[in-house]
Protein backbone atom coordinates (compact mmCIF):
# COMPACT_ATOMS: atom_id res chain seq x y z
CA UNK A 1 0.00 0.00 0.00
CA UNK A 2 1.78 3.05 -0.91
CA UNK A 3 -0.74 5.71 0.09
CA UNK A 4 -2.45 5.91 3.75
CA UNK A 5 -5.75 3.56 3.81
CA UNK A 6 -8.23 6.57 3.34
CA UNK A 7 -6.38 7.66 0.13
CA UNK A 8 -6.61 4.16 -1.64
CA UNK A 9 -9.95 3.77 -0.18
CA UNK A 10 -11.12 6.68 -2.27
CA UNK A 11 -8.42 5.99 -5.37
CA UNK A 12 -10.40 2.37 -5.05
CA UNK A 13 -14.17 4.05 -5.60
CA UNK A 14 -12.94 6.63 -7.55
CA UNK A 15 -11.58 4.32 -10.26
CA UNK A 16 -15.15 2.96 -10.39
CA UNK A 17 -16.79 5.46 -12.11
CA UNK A 18 -16.90 5.08 -16.38
CA UNK A 19 -13.92 6.89 -17.82
CA UNK A 20 -11.78 6.68 -14.81
CA UNK A 21 -8.56 4.52 -14.86
CA UNK A 22 -6.05 4.55 -11.64
CA UNK A 23 -4.06 7.32 -13.20
CA UNK A 24 -7.05 9.15 -13.40
CA UNK A 25 -8.61 8.50 -9.74
CA UNK A 26 -5.23 8.75 -8.00
CA UNK A 27 -4.80 12.05 -9.50
CA UNK A 28 -8.52 13.52 -8.45
CA UNK A 29 -7.79 11.66 -5.17
CA UNK A 30 -4.47 13.49 -4.21
CA UNK A 31 -6.38 16.92 -5.64
CA UNK A 32 -9.14 16.35 -3.16
CA UNK A 33 -6.39 15.87 -0.17
CA UNK A 34 -5.04 18.84 -0.88
CA UNK A 35 -8.84 20.65 -1.38
CA UNK A 36 -10.03 22.90 1.15
CA UNK A 37 -12.54 21.21 3.32
CA UNK A 38 -15.63 23.06 2.62
CA UNK A 39 -15.32 22.30 -0.92
CA UNK A 40 -14.66 18.52 -0.48
CA UNK A 41 -17.78 18.77 1.80
CA UNK A 42 -19.70 20.52 -1.12
CA UNK A 43 -18.78 17.66 -3.38
CA UNK A 44 -20.01 14.98 -0.82
CA UNK A 45 -23.28 16.59 -0.04
CA UNK A 46 -23.96 17.06 -3.63
CA UNK A 47 -23.10 13.18 -3.95
CA UNK A 48 -25.66 12.10 -1.07
CA UNK A 49 -28.10 14.93 -2.87
CA UNK A 50 -28.67 12.72 -6.00
CA UNK A 51 -29.37 9.55 -4.01
CA UNK A 52 -31.52 11.30 -1.69
CA UNK A 53 -33.47 13.61 -4.06
CA UNK A 54 -33.31 12.22 -7.00
CA UNK A 55 -36.02 9.61 -8.38
CA UNK A 56 -37.75 8.73 -11.72
CA UNK A 57 -40.73 10.49 -12.90
CA UNK A 58 -43.28 8.55 -12.85
CA UNK A 59 -44.74 9.06 -15.70
CA UNK A 60 -41.91 9.04 -18.17
CA UNK A 61 -39.29 8.08 -16.14
CA UNK A 62 -37.36 10.75 -16.75
CA UNK A 63 -34.86 11.72 -13.82
CA UNK A 64 -37.18 14.16 -11.29
CA UNK A 65 -36.44 15.82 -8.20
CA UNK A 66 -40.66 14.96 -7.28
CA UNK A 67 -43.44 12.66 -8.33
CA UNK A 68 -43.27 14.41 -11.75
CA UNK A 69 -40.52 15.65 -13.83
CA UNK A 70 -40.26 19.36 -14.77
CA UNK A 71 -41.31 18.57 -18.54
CA UNK A 72 -44.33 16.25 -17.53
CA UNK A 73 -45.47 19.08 -14.82
CA UNK A 74 -45.41 21.96 -17.49
CA UNK A 75 -49.08 22.47 -18.62
CA UNK A 76 -47.36 24.45 -22.04
CA UNK A 77 -46.32 20.90 -23.07
CA UNK A 78 -48.67 19.23 -25.28
CA UNK A 79 -49.40 15.59 -24.21
CA UNK A 80 -50.81 14.44 -27.30
CA UNK A 81 -47.04 13.77 -29.12
CA UNK A 82 -44.53 11.48 -26.96
CA UNK A 83 -41.21 11.01 -28.01
CA UNK A 84 -40.12 8.11 -27.20
CA UNK A 85 -35.63 8.10 -25.92
CA UNK A 86 -33.24 5.30 -25.02
CA UNK A 87 -31.85 7.21 -21.81
CA UNK A 88 -32.37 10.33 -19.99
CA UNK A 89 -29.27 12.14 -21.39
CA UNK A 90 -31.14 11.68 -24.67
CA UNK A 91 -34.15 13.91 -23.20
CA UNK A 92 -31.42 16.43 -22.69
CA UNK A 93 -29.81 16.09 -26.21
CA UNK A 94 -33.49 16.78 -27.54
CA UNK A 95 -34.71 19.81 -25.48
CA UNK A 96 -31.33 21.68 -26.34
CA UNK A 97 -32.65 22.01 -29.93
CA UNK A 98 -36.04 23.42 -28.46
CA UNK A 99 -37.64 22.21 -31.33
CA UNK A 100 -40.10 19.80 -29.74
CA UNK A 101 -42.71 21.16 -27.31
CA UNK A 102 -44.55 17.40 -26.44
CA UNK A 103 -43.40 14.80 -23.55
CA UNK A 104 -41.31 12.19 -23.68
CA UNK A 105 -41.30 8.43 -22.40
CA UNK A 106 -37.18 6.92 -21.30
CA UNK A 107 -37.40 3.17 -21.75
CA UNK A 108 -33.80 2.67 -20.07
CA UNK A 109 -32.59 0.93 -22.63
CA UNK A 110 -32.89 -0.86 -26.02
CA UNK A 111 -33.80 -4.34 -27.34
CA UNK A 112 -30.49 -6.27 -27.27
CA UNK A 113 -30.67 -10.24 -27.18
CA UNK A 114 -27.20 -10.61 -26.96
CA UNK A 115 -27.45 -8.52 -23.38
CA UNK A 116 -30.26 -10.83 -22.56
CA UNK A 117 -32.53 -7.53 -22.83
CA UNK A 118 -36.36 -8.01 -24.17
CA UNK A 119 -38.86 -5.96 -24.83
CA UNK A 120 -40.25 -6.88 -21.36
CA UNK A 121 -37.25 -6.03 -19.45
CA UNK A 122 -37.63 -1.91 -20.89
CA UNK A 123 -40.59 0.24 -20.19
CA UNK A 124 -42.17 -0.26 -23.36
CA UNK A 125 -45.66 -2.15 -21.33
CA UNK A 126 -45.58 1.15 -19.38
CA UNK A 127 -45.69 3.09 -22.89
CA UNK A 128 -48.46 1.42 -24.02
CA UNK A 129 -50.12 2.20 -21.34
CA UNK A 130 -50.00 5.75 -21.82
CA UNK A 131 -50.73 5.50 -25.74
CA UNK A 132 -53.84 3.42 -24.56
CA UNK A 133 -55.22 6.24 -21.47
CA UNK A 134 -53.50 9.59 -22.51
CA UNK A 135 -54.52 10.22 -25.95
CA UNK A 136 -51.50 10.17 -27.24
CA UNK A 137 -52.21 11.33 -31.78
CA UNK A 138 -48.18 11.12 -32.70
CA UNK A 139 -45.51 8.92 -30.60
CA UNK A 140 -42.22 9.85 -31.87
CA UNK A 141 -39.40 6.69 -31.43
CA UNK A 142 -35.75 8.85 -31.05
CA UNK A 143 -34.27 5.78 -30.34
CA UNK A 144 -30.54 5.67 -31.43
CA UNK A 145 -29.94 4.54 -34.76
CA UNK A 146 -27.87 1.43 -34.17
CA UNK A 147 -28.59 -2.08 -34.75
CA UNK A 148 -30.38 -2.45 -31.34
CA UNK A 149 -32.25 1.13 -31.28
CA UNK A 150 -33.54 0.38 -34.42
CA UNK A 151 -34.89 -3.09 -33.53
CA UNK A 152 -36.33 -1.52 -30.47
CA UNK A 153 -38.09 1.23 -33.28
CA UNK A 154 -39.65 -1.24 -35.28
CA UNK A 155 -41.25 -2.99 -32.20
CA UNK A 156 -42.45 0.25 -30.50
CA UNK A 157 -44.02 1.30 -33.86
CA UNK A 158 -45.73 -2.18 -34.36
CA UNK A 159 -47.43 -1.91 -30.97
CA UNK A 160 -48.13 1.57 -31.44
CA UNK A 161 -50.06 0.99 -35.12
CA UNK A 162 -52.41 -1.78 -33.18
CA UNK A 163 -53.93 0.98 -31.02
CA UNK A 164 -54.02 3.04 -33.77
CA UNK A 165 -51.55 5.93 -32.90
CA UNK A 166 -49.56 7.47 -35.32
CA UNK A 167 -45.63 6.63 -35.03
CA UNK A 168 -42.78 8.54 -36.44
CA UNK A 169 -39.19 8.73 -36.36
CA UNK A 170 -35.98 11.64 -36.86
CA UNK A 171 -35.16 11.64 -40.02
CA UNK A 172 -31.22 10.85 -40.96
CA UNK A 173 -29.01 11.44 -42.98
CA UNK A 174 -25.71 13.52 -43.33
CA UNK A 175 -23.73 15.12 -40.21
CA UNK A 176 -23.31 19.03 -41.14
CA UNK A 177 -19.39 19.65 -42.28
CA UNK A 178 -19.25 15.70 -43.36
CA UNK A 179 -17.81 14.41 -46.12
CA UNK A 180 -20.26 12.21 -48.71
CA UNK A 181 -17.05 10.37 -49.76
CA UNK A 182 -16.55 9.06 -45.94
CA UNK A 183 -20.34 8.42 -45.34
CA UNK A 184 -21.55 4.67 -45.74
CA UNK A 185 -24.01 2.95 -47.60
CA UNK A 186 -26.51 2.82 -45.02
CA UNK A 187 -26.64 6.52 -43.85
CA UNK A 188 -26.36 7.92 -47.40
CA UNK A 189 -29.19 5.98 -48.68
CA UNK A 190 -31.47 7.05 -45.97
CA UNK A 191 -30.12 10.82 -46.43
CA UNK A 192 -31.09 10.33 -50.49
CA UNK A 193 -34.45 8.68 -49.38
CA UNK A 194 -35.20 11.64 -47.04
CA UNK A 195 -34.10 14.29 -49.58
CA UNK A 196 -36.05 17.26 -49.41
CA UNK A 197 -36.50 20.84 -51.44
CA UNK A 198 -33.62 23.73 -51.81
CA UNK B 1 -22.73 -5.23 -41.28
CA UNK B 2 -20.23 -7.87 -43.67
CA UNK B 3 -16.88 -5.67 -43.81
CA UNK B 4 -13.82 -5.78 -45.69
CA UNK B 5 -10.34 -4.68 -43.80
CA UNK B 6 -7.13 -4.12 -44.56
CA UNK B 7 -4.36 -4.44 -41.63
CA UNK B 8 -0.84 -3.50 -41.56
CA UNK B 9 1.01 -5.95 -39.38
CA UNK B 10 2.27 -4.56 -36.06
CA UNK B 11 4.86 -6.04 -34.08
CA UNK B 12 2.36 -6.79 -31.23
CA UNK B 13 -1.14 -5.20 -32.49
CA UNK B 14 -2.56 -4.85 -36.16
CA UNK B 15 -3.30 -1.31 -37.61
CA UNK B 16 -6.50 -0.92 -38.99
CA UNK B 17 -5.86 1.08 -41.93
CA UNK B 18 -8.93 0.65 -43.86
CA UNK B 19 -12.39 -0.73 -43.77
CA UNK B 20 -15.35 -0.94 -46.61
CA UNK B 21 -18.42 -1.85 -46.35
CA UNK B 22 -19.19 -5.36 -48.12
CA UNK B 23 -23.14 -5.88 -47.04
CA UNK B 24 -24.66 -3.67 -44.45
CA UNK B 25 -28.05 -6.19 -44.37
CA UNK B 26 -30.56 -3.28 -44.50
CA UNK B 27 -33.21 -5.58 -44.26
CA UNK B 28 -31.83 -6.98 -41.03
CA UNK B 29 -32.06 -3.98 -39.58
CA UNK B 30 -35.79 -3.11 -41.06
CA UNK B 31 -37.33 -6.53 -40.13
CA UNK B 32 -38.16 -6.86 -35.91
CA UNK B 33 -37.63 -10.87 -35.86
CA UNK B 34 -34.90 -11.19 -38.62
CA UNK B 35 -33.04 -9.27 -35.84
CA UNK B 36 -33.82 -11.30 -33.07
CA UNK B 37 -33.17 -14.43 -34.84
CA UNK B 38 -29.70 -12.85 -36.05
CA UNK B 39 -28.62 -12.46 -32.81
CA UNK B 40 -28.16 -15.28 -31.59
CA UNK B 41 -25.52 -16.15 -34.92
CA UNK B 42 -23.85 -13.49 -33.80
CA UNK B 43 -23.73 -14.36 -29.96
CA UNK B 44 -22.26 -17.82 -31.13
CA UNK B 45 -19.50 -16.52 -33.00
CA UNK B 46 -18.89 -13.93 -30.60
CA UNK B 47 -18.21 -16.51 -27.71
CA UNK B 48 -17.49 -19.61 -29.62
CA UNK B 49 -14.09 -17.80 -31.41
CA UNK B 50 -10.73 -16.73 -29.90
CA UNK B 51 -8.07 -14.36 -31.16
CA UNK B 52 -5.88 -15.74 -33.50
CA UNK B 53 -8.13 -18.56 -34.58
CA UNK B 54 -8.47 -19.27 -38.44
CA UNK B 55 -11.99 -18.81 -38.28
CA UNK B 56 -12.61 -18.09 -42.37
CA UNK B 57 -15.42 -21.17 -42.65
CA UNK B 58 -17.08 -19.87 -39.79
CA UNK B 59 -17.97 -16.22 -40.90
CA UNK B 60 -17.95 -17.53 -44.47
CA UNK B 61 -21.17 -19.47 -42.43
CA UNK B 62 -22.09 -16.64 -40.36
CA UNK B 63 -22.50 -14.31 -43.44
CA UNK B 64 -24.27 -16.77 -45.85
CA UNK B 65 -26.64 -17.64 -42.47
CA UNK B 66 -27.37 -13.77 -42.49
CA UNK B 67 -28.17 -13.19 -45.88
CA UNK B 68 -30.75 -16.05 -46.03
CA UNK B 69 -32.28 -14.57 -42.75
CA UNK B 70 -32.31 -11.83 -44.47
CA UNK B 71 -34.17 -12.59 -47.73
CA UNK B 72 -36.17 -15.32 -45.71
CA UNK B 73 -35.48 -17.67 -47.89
CA UNK B 74 -36.74 -20.36 -44.66
CA UNK B 75 -38.35 -19.82 -41.42
CA UNK B 76 -36.13 -18.00 -39.29
CA UNK B 77 -36.13 -20.90 -36.50
CA UNK B 78 -35.22 -23.55 -38.75
CA UNK B 79 -32.22 -20.62 -40.14
CA UNK B 80 -31.08 -20.48 -36.77
CA UNK B 81 -31.49 -23.81 -35.72
CA UNK B 82 -29.63 -25.03 -38.80
CA UNK B 83 -26.88 -22.74 -38.71
CA UNK B 84 -26.49 -23.60 -34.80
CA UNK B 85 -25.93 -27.24 -35.50
CA UNK B 86 -23.85 -26.63 -38.53
CA UNK B 87 -21.22 -24.37 -36.64
CA UNK B 88 -21.33 -27.27 -34.05
CA UNK B 89 -20.45 -29.31 -36.43
CA UNK B 90 -17.63 -26.83 -37.98
CA UNK B 91 -16.14 -27.31 -33.94
CA UNK B 92 -15.82 -30.68 -34.19
CA UNK B 93 -19.04 -31.59 -32.48
CA UNK B 94 -21.35 -32.99 -35.10
CA UNK B 95 -24.73 -34.41 -32.74
CA UNK B 96 -24.97 -37.92 -33.61
CA UNK B 97 -28.83 -37.90 -34.74
CA UNK B 98 -29.74 -40.89 -36.40
CA UNK B 99 -27.54 -43.53 -34.38
CA UNK B 100 -27.03 -43.98 -30.56
CA UNK B 101 -24.04 -41.26 -29.42
CA UNK B 102 -23.18 -44.15 -26.75
CA UNK B 103 -23.39 -47.61 -28.39
CA UNK B 104 -23.84 -46.08 -32.46
CA UNK B 105 -26.63 -48.72 -33.12
CA UNK B 106 -29.58 -47.22 -36.14
CA UNK B 107 -32.00 -45.66 -34.17
CA UNK B 108 -34.80 -46.97 -36.41
CA UNK B 109 -38.09 -47.98 -34.67
CA UNK B 110 -37.64 -46.98 -31.44
CA UNK B 111 -38.04 -44.67 -28.91
CA UNK B 112 -35.27 -42.27 -28.81
CA UNK B 113 -33.78 -40.02 -26.05
CA UNK B 114 -31.38 -36.53 -26.84
CA UNK B 115 -28.66 -36.00 -24.71
CA UNK B 116 -26.85 -32.63 -25.54
CA UNK B 117 -24.06 -33.81 -22.72
CA UNK B 118 -23.48 -36.97 -24.66
CA UNK B 119 -23.38 -36.04 -27.90
CA UNK B 120 -26.87 -36.33 -29.77
CA UNK B 121 -29.30 -39.42 -29.46
CA UNK B 122 -29.74 -42.15 -27.57
CA UNK B 123 -31.57 -45.65 -27.64
CA UNK B 124 -33.72 -47.15 -25.18
CA UNK B 125 -31.43 -50.19 -24.59
CA UNK B 126 -28.16 -47.80 -23.61
CA UNK B 127 -28.65 -46.50 -19.96
CA UNK B 128 -29.52 -42.72 -21.00
CA UNK B 129 -28.04 -40.29 -18.91
CA UNK B 130 -29.98 -38.38 -16.42
CA UNK B 131 -30.09 -35.35 -17.76
CA UNK B 132 -31.53 -37.12 -21.24
CA UNK B 133 -35.08 -36.40 -22.03
CA UNK B 134 -37.55 -37.97 -24.86
CA UNK B 135 -37.57 -36.69 -28.34
CA UNK B 136 -39.66 -37.13 -30.96
CA UNK B 137 -37.94 -39.25 -33.98
CA UNK B 138 -39.48 -37.15 -36.41
CA UNK B 139 -37.24 -34.34 -34.64
CA UNK B 140 -34.11 -35.96 -35.45
CA UNK B 141 -34.65 -36.90 -38.72
CA UNK B 142 -35.49 -32.41 -39.89
CA UNK B 143 -32.21 -31.79 -37.56
CA UNK B 144 -30.71 -34.18 -39.59
CA UNK B 145 -31.85 -32.47 -42.55
CA UNK B 146 -30.72 -29.34 -41.22
CA UNK B 147 -27.55 -30.32 -41.11
CA UNK B 148 -27.12 -31.88 -44.41
CA UNK B 149 -29.07 -29.35 -46.31
CA UNK B 150 -27.64 -26.05 -47.80
CA UNK B 151 -29.97 -22.97 -46.09
CA UNK B 152 -32.27 -22.36 -49.52
CA UNK B 153 -33.59 -26.37 -49.53
CA UNK B 154 -34.46 -25.74 -46.14
CA UNK B 155 -37.87 -24.22 -47.26
CA UNK B 156 -38.93 -27.17 -48.55
CA UNK B 157 -38.85 -29.53 -45.59
CA UNK B 158 -42.12 -30.68 -44.12
CA UNK B 159 -41.71 -28.61 -40.40
CA UNK B 160 -44.20 -26.51 -39.49
CA UNK B 161 -44.10 -23.43 -36.45
CA UNK B 162 -44.24 -26.59 -33.72
CA UNK B 163 -41.62 -28.17 -35.62
CA UNK B 164 -39.65 -25.68 -35.95
CA UNK B 165 -40.01 -24.51 -32.23
CA UNK B 166 -39.06 -28.05 -31.46
CA UNK B 167 -35.60 -28.17 -33.42
CA UNK B 168 -34.77 -24.26 -32.32
CA UNK B 169 -34.75 -25.86 -28.37
CA UNK B 170 -33.25 -28.91 -29.61
CA UNK B 171 -30.04 -26.85 -31.49
CA UNK B 172 -29.91 -24.20 -28.61
CA UNK B 173 -29.86 -27.15 -25.86
CA UNK B 174 -27.26 -28.61 -27.80
CA UNK B 175 -25.19 -25.71 -28.60
CA UNK B 176 -25.25 -24.02 -25.19
CA UNK B 177 -23.99 -27.63 -23.70
CA UNK B 178 -20.84 -27.43 -26.26
CA UNK B 179 -19.98 -23.87 -25.46
CA UNK B 180 -20.25 -24.67 -21.77
CA UNK B 181 -22.23 -21.57 -21.14
CA UNK B 182 -25.77 -20.56 -21.68
CA UNK B 183 -26.32 -17.70 -25.15
CA UNK B 184 -28.49 -14.51 -23.29
CA UNK B 185 -29.93 -14.25 -26.96
CA UNK B 186 -31.65 -17.60 -26.52
CA UNK B 187 -33.67 -16.36 -23.99
CA UNK B 188 -35.03 -13.32 -26.08
CA UNK B 189 -35.47 -15.72 -28.68
CA UNK B 190 -37.30 -18.43 -26.87
CA UNK B 191 -39.79 -15.90 -25.72
CA UNK B 192 -40.46 -14.46 -28.59
CA UNK B 193 -41.14 -17.68 -30.29
CA UNK B 194 -43.66 -17.97 -26.96
CA UNK B 195 -45.15 -14.84 -27.95
CA UNK B 196 -45.71 -15.60 -31.99
CA UNK B 197 -46.84 -18.91 -31.01
CA UNK B 198 -49.51 -17.72 -28.86
CA UNK B 199 -50.49 -14.87 -31.11
CA UNK B 200 -51.02 -17.18 -33.84
CA UNK B 201 -53.39 -19.54 -31.82
CA UNK B 202 -55.52 -16.23 -31.05
CA UNK B 203 -55.50 -15.33 -34.51
CA UNK B 204 -56.73 -19.10 -35.44
CA UNK B 205 -59.19 -18.97 -32.67
CA UNK B 206 -60.67 -15.66 -33.66
CA UNK B 207 -60.39 -16.64 -37.39
CA UNK B 208 -60.41 -20.30 -38.29
CA UNK B 209 -60.41 -19.65 -42.07
CA UNK B 210 -57.63 -16.85 -42.83
CA UNK B 211 -55.16 -17.61 -40.02
CA UNK B 212 -51.99 -17.84 -41.34
CA UNK B 213 -48.01 -17.18 -40.19
CA UNK B 214 -47.12 -13.83 -39.66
Amino acid sequence: MLYPAPVERLIAELSKLPGIGPKSAQRLALHLVKAPEAEVESLSAALLDIKKTLRLCGRCFNLSEGELCRICADPRRDPSIVCVVEEARDVISIERTGEFKGLYHVLGGAISPIDGIGPEQLRIPELLRRLREEGVRELIVATNPTVEGEATMLYIAEEARALGVRTTRPASGLPVGGDLEYADEVTLGRALRGRCEV
Amino acid sequence: MHIRVMLHRGRELDVLSQVETLDGHQSLRGDYEAFVYGHPMLELSWRSLREGQDSSLFFRALAVSLKSLEEKVAAPPLLLAAFELKVCSLLGFRPSLRRCSLCGSLLQGSLPRFSAEVGGAVCPSCSPPAASRNVDPETLDLAEALLSLPLKELAALPAGPDEAAALLRLAAEYTESHLGMPLRSHEVVLRYLNEEGKRMRKDIDEDPRGCGPH
